[in-house]
């Protein structure tokens, strides 16, 4: 499958920090790629290297196939949308005037302009001033300038920021439909996990500016062995028997992280053959939360 | 080329309800103001005409006076106007991820003001020969001598310009650009009143050094107009200086991260 983007070796640096160093990170062609890590893990940054708003310190970004660089930097831009850090407008212009500029800056047709306006949702708010728009409306602003020019490649920094379930929802259904309807890649970004778990097809992990992890949420989920519930006769004896595990006393069994079947087995076993009555055994899944906060040692929000 | 001129216009859509206009006619309003005070005045009024009175050259100088107290202030308004419609909504990434190069950018915003301006200031220049008329001056126009000084002004307001909005682009509070066009005319009045060996170093009171005439003792308690050599140096000064500024702000800004 193409590769529509391919970072080998990125690394930016101000000062002496090292905010960036990505040994790898490939986004394939029409996926939903999440791009997750805590706050200033260097999410954005390597966003806006790949957007060239930011010049890499060192580091190879290919984007389509093509190394982005001065030559290429144009035409490349021309496919792509993005909304980094919030959306961009003119406060003091309406929403249409936006859309107007917008339509010359990138170069696209007028119908071009009006199909973003009616995906968003925004069509019965274009005559009023941005400065008046809540903030969930400007970053429907912000996505229907990014998709106007119906691009390849969308990089989305945080596109559900500042908007309330219902915006969420929407917002989540409007990018699940970019690859399907419009052959759209996307790349976004976001601390909602619950979130991004609903929306991407493949994920990539960052935490202080190093990609600790990326792939499929499958294989994320199947690196990271479910955690296996005992409910016993007799829950604090169980937890004595494996305090040396990554166990956990809950009110009426122990919880036992990272357990492969094997493990599972035995278990079960030397719970029976310490007299203990085993009453029932639930596998419990890893939410995306826990598996983030268990490799970066952070919680998301 | 058609490219260059489809920017040109998409800046210019970005300035409606930015008042722009407003801030010019307000400006023109007080220079003008001045030069009606002065044309006004009994002293001069008393002297129209004569030939010793250089009534042309003295409304000039009224004129000069208004564009050393007001000037800098206009030009770091406009220029923070037109950078700050970026920096509110953050639209320097949409320009940036548009295809348009920071240079790009920076000339067609400057050469959009520029122009507005130019085109202020020759209307300036068209409204003092009116108002001379108007006030009964018949002496013929000095021609050569507007026209330096109208070049000149246009010369010194670039670099000012220049200063300002680079200011106005790189740094997000545009209060240091203001503040500075407000310590721009402070020097500049101050420097009216330091020998020329010392204000020539203050670019902000170049307007000033303009002046076509100066007054000279022609007896006890008597003083009289004296003509002076056109000074060539505020405009060629001025020139380079700008030219200096722009080009390496150009160069500056490029190299920033967004």
């Amino acid at each position: 499958m193409t590769m529509m983007i391919e970072i080998k070796n990125l690394i930016k640096k101000y000062g002496r920090e090292t905010v960036v160093n990505i040994d790898s990170l490939r986004i394939k062609e029409g996926e939903i790629y999440g791009f997750l890590g805590p706050n200033g893990a260097g999410k954005s940054t390597t966003m806006k290297m790949i957007l060239s708003l930011v010049t890499p310190t060192d580091g190879k970004i290919q984007i389509m196939g093509r190394e982005m660089n001065d030559n290429t930097r144009v035409a490349l831009l021309q496919q792509i949308g993005s909304l980094i850090e919030g959306p961009s407008y003119y406060s003091h212009l309406t929403g249409m005037e936006n859309m107007e500029i917008i339509q010359v800056l990138k170069d696209v047709p007028k119908k071009n302009i009006e199909k973003a306006i009616q995906i968003v949702g925004l069509k019965n708010h274009m005559n009023k001033k941005v400065k008046n728009y809540s903030l969930g409306m400007k970053q429907r602003l912000g996505v229907a300038m990014a998709i106007s020019n119906f691009p390849k490649l969308i990089i989305l920094d945080e596109p559900t920021n500042g908007l309330d379930p219902a915006g969420m929802e929407e917002m989540r259904k409007l990018i699940k439909t970019l690859p399907k309807d419009y052959g759209m890649t996307v790349m976004m970004s976001s601390h909602i996990l619950d979130e991004v778990e609903k929306v991407v097809s493949s994920i990539g992990i960052i935490n202080k500016g190093h990609m600790i992890f990326e792939g499929s949420l499958a294989e994320l989920k199947r690196d990271n062995h479910p955690s296996i519930y005992f409910k016993t006769s007799n829950p604090q004896k169980t937890f004595v028997l494996f305090k040396e595990k990554n166990s956990e006393l809950r009110e009426e069994g122990v919880l036992i992280s990272d357990l492969s079947d094997s493990e599972t087995a035995y278990c079960a076993k030397k719970i029976i053959d310490s007299g203990i009555e085993l009453y029932r055994m639930e596998e419990r899944t890893k939410s995306l939360e826990e598996l983030f906060i268990q490799l970066t040692g952070k919680k998301s929000l | 080329m058609i490219n260059k001129i489809k920017k040109f216009s998409v800046e210019n859509k970005k300035y409606r309800h930015l008042y722009l206009s407003l801030i010019f006619l307000l400006f023109l309003f007080m220079d003008m103001g001045i030069v009606i005070m002065t044309a006004l005045d009994s002293n001069f009024q008393s002297t129209i005409n004569k030939p010793e009175s250089y009534s042309w050259l003295q409304l000039i100088n009224s004129y000069l006076i208004a564009k050393t107290i007001f000037m800098p202030t206009l030009l770091a308004v406009i220029t923070s106007r037109v950078a700050d419609i970026e920096n509110r909504g953050d639209m320097w990434k949409v320009l940036k991820t548009s295809g348009w190069t920071m240079e790009e950018i920076f000339d067609i915003k400057f050469l959009s003001i520029f122009l507005k301006y130019i085109i202020f200031q020759i209307l300036e220049g068209i409204l003092l020969v009116l108002v001379g008329r108007k006030v009964g001056i018949t002496m013929p126009i000095p021609v050569e001598r507007l026209t330096v000084t109208l070049i000149s002004i246009i010369a010194i307001s670039f670099a000012i310009m220049t200063i300002h909005y680079f200011l106005a682009m790189r740094y997000e509070n545009q209060l240091i650009g203001l503040a500075l066009s407000v310590c721009g005319s402070l020097s500049g009045i101050i420097g009216i009143l330091l020998p020329f060996g010392i204000s020539r170093f203050i670019l902000y009171s170049y307007y000033a050094h303009l002046i076509s005439t100066e007054f000279v003792k022609t007896g006890k308690d008597q003083w009289g107009l004296k003509l002076v050599p056109m000074r060539l140096y505020p405009l060629l000064v001025s020139a380079l200086l700008g030219i200096f500024v722009f080009v390496w702000s150009r160069r500056k800004l490029k190299k920033l991260d967004f």
